[in-house]
């Protein structure tokens, strides 16, 4: 269990708090969810309006003002400091044919700067015409055939920087 | 008069109308295409829609306007305040077409309209005005010389323009000329014309205000006066009735010249004279406002009457059958415009979402109100949200219900100055009534604010961090 | 005597020492590799203050090699229970700080434990896998341990769901128990899984291989398949894992839970715009799923593995579904032996868990070639048409484009028992496209004609009107309903719900033998 955690207020504040700092408030329980504090003297009406303990997430309303509270452990600073983020893409270098195929257009350059989803050259296989889109924003490296191209399975076809 | 069409939106729109109604008067409102789901438009017995958002594509097209009061057999317009309320044009229009503008005469709208015929008109009735010159000049040696007249420090003003453009506070002589040629080039290109008025600047100045009613048989009521110092960027936040430092006698001075300034224009209907008063209580003429005013409620409130009740019967030809000695104070009110503005972020407008709007309500609070929770706050116009309104039997109470109502008063998803009302109201310079235009420069910052709100965050950290660690010790069991 | 204080301070003393595993430097070190620990993923993943843990105090009983100077509490790997959005589930994190993860008979035993426990109650069992392979030291009584392991897995197989996630080394023996479970999630760069190393397969083969292109999370994800998901970083794969558990039931006897949904009209005009009018043009089925299904609601298995045909799970109206589609966009979207076996497997997890099916069609047939002949296309795309047969649970068919041949048989054709079938207006059913079966069944006119082509051409347009449509096979009820596709939301949520009864019996076996 830790005992330092880090509290973020409306987006727009932050604070350090630990165990100590709680059981030195001066904090009475008056019902089910609203306390009353003395602070430096002053007297603070507060209320818990909401409470998610799974995400650590509440809303205290102080003297009547609403706040957005999140809570995070030492293991949430620890996931933060290590750099572990949601929703990261992968790197990827080239383009390969997965089976045998013919060229029908390539519609990039060497040197061209792309960006995701952007048409890169279209095969044909299976008599069908597929589209093959930038997976990533780079720039080309290298083409490696041209229009017209029968390639192999595994050949590769672009090269990004 | 039986029909009435609002020319305006939001609250004063619904302030009218609430009396037209009282009155058994039917009503018409005019909406532009982002206002459809106003309240104004909701209240009003007919609505009409007029135009695109801008404001010039809608609320301020004079002709459209008459030509749908025309249509619906309208008998009078209210413009409000803003828009075409200070409009001499479209208060003739409305003339030509037969139709009762509610409001001063075209001819008079015109002559408090420009400084310079203002103080021309003024004159003859000796009412105190700034010490300065009566012509607007651009010659820097000429402003020298009336400068000396009058003293240092003073003051430059565009004689076109508002809004604090083109004003310039000079101290010394040696600033004089370089000031003047700034404020010139200011004006010149703020307004396209770059002459100036000199005037003696007022230190620690206090705007006050008086309320005027004229009818059509010569007779020209004042309701006292208003408080107007708390100003930032010189647009008044917080107003107040009456006066925390008039003294009877001096209220009816100032009364009596407001009249006189409402005669000298051949008034008719609501007007405000407005005032300077410096530390000494001398007080000079600056200008009239030839329209209902937004902070109008505070003088209803505490003289009785209906401002708007008033506006209609004197529009409708009636006479005005109250004396002005049975007028009397009673008890004090207090305004805040409730903007939906940032105030730690200089003011500027917060545009958003109105996620949770809940107004305060109970004895001695009046909200006049134009906004509804979950409506866009539209970008077009003016962002006030409503005028927040306190009155008891003492300033102190006025004060003590205004911090209550603000409080109560529920605002998400946009910033407003409802914070910045709450600010002013608790700091002593206030309460104690020892305050003046100066009043947001001297002791306003946002960090102040800040530092206030950072305090009661931190609260409500240490009590969800309580929270949260008496969550921890209870016993959660698992669900299969 | 100890007095009570001094007992309850011994207590705290190995609790403490239990928490640290392998010690703080050991723990340090696999920050910097970009790993968390055992325990910290375990609190990632469970609900807060959910966790119970058991074993902590277990000990190995090795003597060899001076083992018994080493002793840690917990023995490598932290076993317990807890919630995941409330859910009771069962866990094993092995941990790398603690003689590098490495099983021994004891270290099994407390595996095998929470799998007794997990399959007692008939809840998910959830593992982490961080682990050097065998310890060495302990000789067969580590490999005895291992097919404990294994033997809990094949029984618990089908009646519990079984998670595994690589979070770092998975090698040797130790491959065959994530192998056997149902889902293998794995994390980029910091794991890899193989039964024989880079160092060994040196000296065998002589292949010069690094364990990231031999087993990593990339290569298994693409080549192999024997990884279901990859995820950039421990954190993403857990929330991988907390997002698969809302899909799948708690055991077999359940059904996955239903969200809350409110219905409103569920007419989908996007789906009318995504089949382009020229036949081999391609489009994303994906674009098809995600105009059926809830909102974000695709959970994507498999997905650079065989990428012709699409599988995943998916929300239809707050019910979890599990969908098997073809997509035109890789390989025109024929049936394959690899796509046909990531399917088979997809389905029969389905079938355990009673999650119904939706199967999306559109498919030319199978993929020709000797590499698909000799690597056994018959056998393996059988076991496609296998699982489908067996499966019990709801099965419902929308043909959006083509079904030819052998595959309209094999993706849920109403014969091997699908509840319902539905196809869209340009679908094409028939027994191949209109050009190979007018070269054939006119082939002597063709041959006689003045020009062969414009005989040809003339032909397969006949043939094409004829039969490239739904309506011969909607005129025997083999399509129930021919329907618009801005509709076939609507219609899925209405025949899924009144399949939620569907109860069918096979007859009684032990198991049937499906071409493995």
């Amino acid at each position: 269990m830790s005992s330092h955690l880090k509290v973020k207020v409306d987006d727009r504040f932050d604070f350090d708090i630990c165990k100590d700092d709680i059981s030195n408030l001066d904090i009475t329980q008056v019902s089910n969810s609203k306390y009353h504090l003395l602070q430096n003297n002053k007297s603070f009406h507060t209320k818990v309006v909401a409470s998610n303990f799974t995400t650590k997430e509440y809303e205290v309303s102080v003297n009547n003002t609403a706040y957005k509270v999140s809570v995070s452990n030492d293991l949430d600073i620890l996931v933060k400091d290590m750099g572990f983020t949601l929703g990261s893409k992968k790197a990827i270098s080239s383009i390969i044919a997965p089976m045998p195929r013919l060229i029908l257009d390539v519609s990039v350059v060497v040197g061209q700067e792309v960006k995701e989803n952007d048409p890169l050259l279209i095969l044909e296989a299976m008599k069908m015409e597929n589209s093959i889109t930038s997976p990533i924003d780079g720039i080309i490296k290298a083409v490696h055939s041209n229009k017209g191209d029968a390639v192999e399975k595994n050949q590769l076809i672009i090269e990004f920087e | 008069m039986k029909k009435i069409l609002v020319a305006n939106r939001g609250e004063i729109a619904i302030r009218v109308m609430t009396t037209a109604k009282k009155m058994g008067i039917k009503t018409v409102a005019v909406f532009s295409t982002v206002d459809r789901n106003a309240p104004h438009v909701k209240f009003a017995d007919e609505a009409v829609c007029i135009g695109e958002a801008p404001s010039n594509q809608s609320y301020l097209k004079g002709d459209k306007i008459i030509e749908v009061a025309k249509q619906l057999n309208v008998d009078g317009i209210h413009p409000g305040y803003g828009f075409l309320s200070e409009n001499a044009d479209f208060a003739e229009l409305c003339e030509k077409n037969d139709i009762v503008f509610i409001g001063p005469r075209s001819k008079a709208i015109k002559i408090m309209g420009s400084k310079l015929a203002a103080k021309e008109a003024v004159k003859t009735y000796n009412i105190p005005m700034v010490p300065g010159i009566d012509e607007a000049i651009t010659d820097v040696e000429k402003a020298k010389s009336i400068a000396k007249q009058i003293g240092f420090p003073i003051l430059i003003k565009a004689s076109a323009g508002g809004g604090g453009k083109g004003m310039r506070i000079v101290e010394k002589e040696k600033d004089l000329e370089s000031q003047m040629k700034r404020a010139i080039s200011e004006a010149t290109s703020a307004f396209g014309d770059g002459s100036v008025f000199i005037e003696k600047y007022v230190s620690s100045p206090r705007h006050i205000e008086i309320q005027v009613m004229a009818d059509s048989h010569g007779k020209i009521l004042h309701f006292f006066e208003r408080e107007c110092s708390i100003q930032r960027r010189h647009q008044k936040v917080v107003e107040e009735a009456p006066s925390s430092v008039l003294t009877p006698e001096l209220r009816e001075e100032m009364g009596q010249a407001a009249i006189k300034v409402a005669k000298s224009c051949d008034y008719l209907g609501a007007g405000t004279v407005e005032f300077l008063l410096d530390a000494d209580h001398n007080f000079y003429f600056l200008e009239m406002n030839t329209r209902l005013q937004v902070e109008h409620p505070v003088s209803e409130i505490i003289s009785g009457v209906d401002l708007v009740e008033l506006q209609i019967k004197v529009a409708r030809g009636e006479k005005l059958d109250i004396a002005q000695e049975d007028l009397k104070i009673n008890g004090h009110a207090l305004e805040l415009r409730v903007y939906a503005e940032d105030p730690l972020n200089d003011f500027l407008p917060s545009v958003g979402h109105l996620d949770v709007y809940q107004l305060p309500s109970g004895q001695g609070i009046r909200v006049d109100n134009g906004y509804e929770e979950d409506m866009d706050i539209p970008i077009y116009y003016d962002p006030m949200l409503s005028k927040l309104i306190t009155y008891g039997k003492t300033r102190e109470e006025a004060i003590m219900l205004m911090k209550q109502a603000i409080t109560n008063y529920k605002v998400e998803g946009v910033e407003t100055t409802l914070p910045f009302g709450k600010y002013v109201c608790e700091h002593e310079a206030f309460t104690s009534g020892n305050f003046d235009t100066h009043f947001v420069k001297k002791y306003y910052s946002p960090e102040v604010l800040q530092k206030n709100t950072e305090a009661e965050a931190k609260i409500a950290a240490l009590v969800a961090v309580n929270q949260y660690l008496e969550d921890q010790k209870t016993l959660r069991l698992p669900v299969n | 005597m100890d007095s009570k204080q001094e007992k309850i301070n011994k207590l705290k003393e190995r609790i403490a020492l239990s928490k640290l595993g392998g010690g703080q430097k050991r723990i340090d070190k696999q920050h910097k590799n970009k790993k968390l620990t055992a325990r910290e993923r375990i609190d990632y993943l469970l609900d807060e203050g959910s966790f119970e843990e058991i074993g902590a105090l277990v000990t190995h009983r090795s003597t060899d090699f001076g083992m018994e100077n080493q002793i840690i509490y917990g023995d490598g790997v932290v076993t317990g229970y807890g919630t995941i959005h409330g859910r009771l589930v069962y866990v094993y994190a092995q941990d790398f700080t603690v003689f590098g993860g490495s099983l021994s008979e004891t270290h099994a035993e407390k595996i095998c434990k929470v799998m007794d426990m997990a399959v007692k109650v008939g809840v998910p069992i959830i593992g982490l896998n961080d682990s050097g392979g065998a310890r060495i030291q302990e000789g067969v009584r580590s490999l005895g341990g291992y097919a404990d392991i294994f033997f809990r897995n094949v029984q618990a197989s089908g009646v519990i769901p079984q998670i595994s996630a690589v979070m770092g080394p998975c090698a040797g023996g130790a491959v065959y128990s994530p192998a056997m479970t149902d889902f293998i999630i794995m994390v980029e760069q910091t794991s890899y899984m193989f039964v024989t190393g880079p160092n060994v397969v040196k000296t065998v083969t002589n292949e010069e291989v690094t364990s990231e292109e031999l087993g990593g999370a990339q290569t298994h994800a693409t080549k192999s398949g024997v990884a279901h998901k990859t995820s950039a970083n421990d954190v993403e794969c857990l929330e991988d894992i907390k997002k698969l558990i809302q899909y799948i039931p708690q055991n077999n006897t359940e059904t996955p839970k239903l969200l809350d949904y409110t219905l409103k009209d569920e007419v989908r005009d996007v789906l009318s715009n995504i089949v382009p009018d020229n036949p081999n043009k391609p489009y994303d089925m994906h674009e098809v799923i995600s105009g059926i299904i809830d909102t974000d609601s695709f959970y994507e298995i498999h997905k650079e593995y065989a990428e012709n045909i699409i599988v995943g799970f998916a929300r239809l109206g707050g019910r979890s579904i599990g969908i098997v589609a073809n997509q035109p966009m890789a390989f025109a979207g024929v049936l394959g032996v690899r796509s046909s076996k990531k399917a088979a497997r997809f389905v029969r997890f389905c079938d355990c868990f009673n999650i119904p099916l939706l199967v999306l069609v559109d498919v030319p047939g199978f993929l020709p070639g000797t590499d698909q002949e000799w690597n056994g296309i018959i056998v393996h795309g059988a076991k496609l048409l296998y699982a489908l047969s067996e499966a019990t649970v709801p099965r419902v068919t929308v043909i959006t484009r083509k079904a030819y041949g052998g595959a309209y048989d094999v993706m849920n054709s109403k014969h091997i028992g699908a509840d319902f079938n539905f196809a869209w207006p340009g679908a094409e059913i028939a027994v191949m496209g209109a050009k190979g079966a007018s070269e054939i069944i006119f082939r002597r006119e063709i041959m006689a004609a003045e020009n062969p082509e414009e005989k040809l051409a003339k032909k397969e347009a006949e043939y094409a009107a004829k039969f490239a449509n739904p309506y011969r096979a909607a005129k025997r009820g083999f399509i129930d309903e021919v329907i618009l596709p801005k509709n076939t939301r609507r219609k899925l949520l209405k025949a899924f719900a009144s399949l939620e009864n569907k109860d069918v019996n096979r007859p009684k076996r032990k198991h049937g033998n499906i071409p493995l």
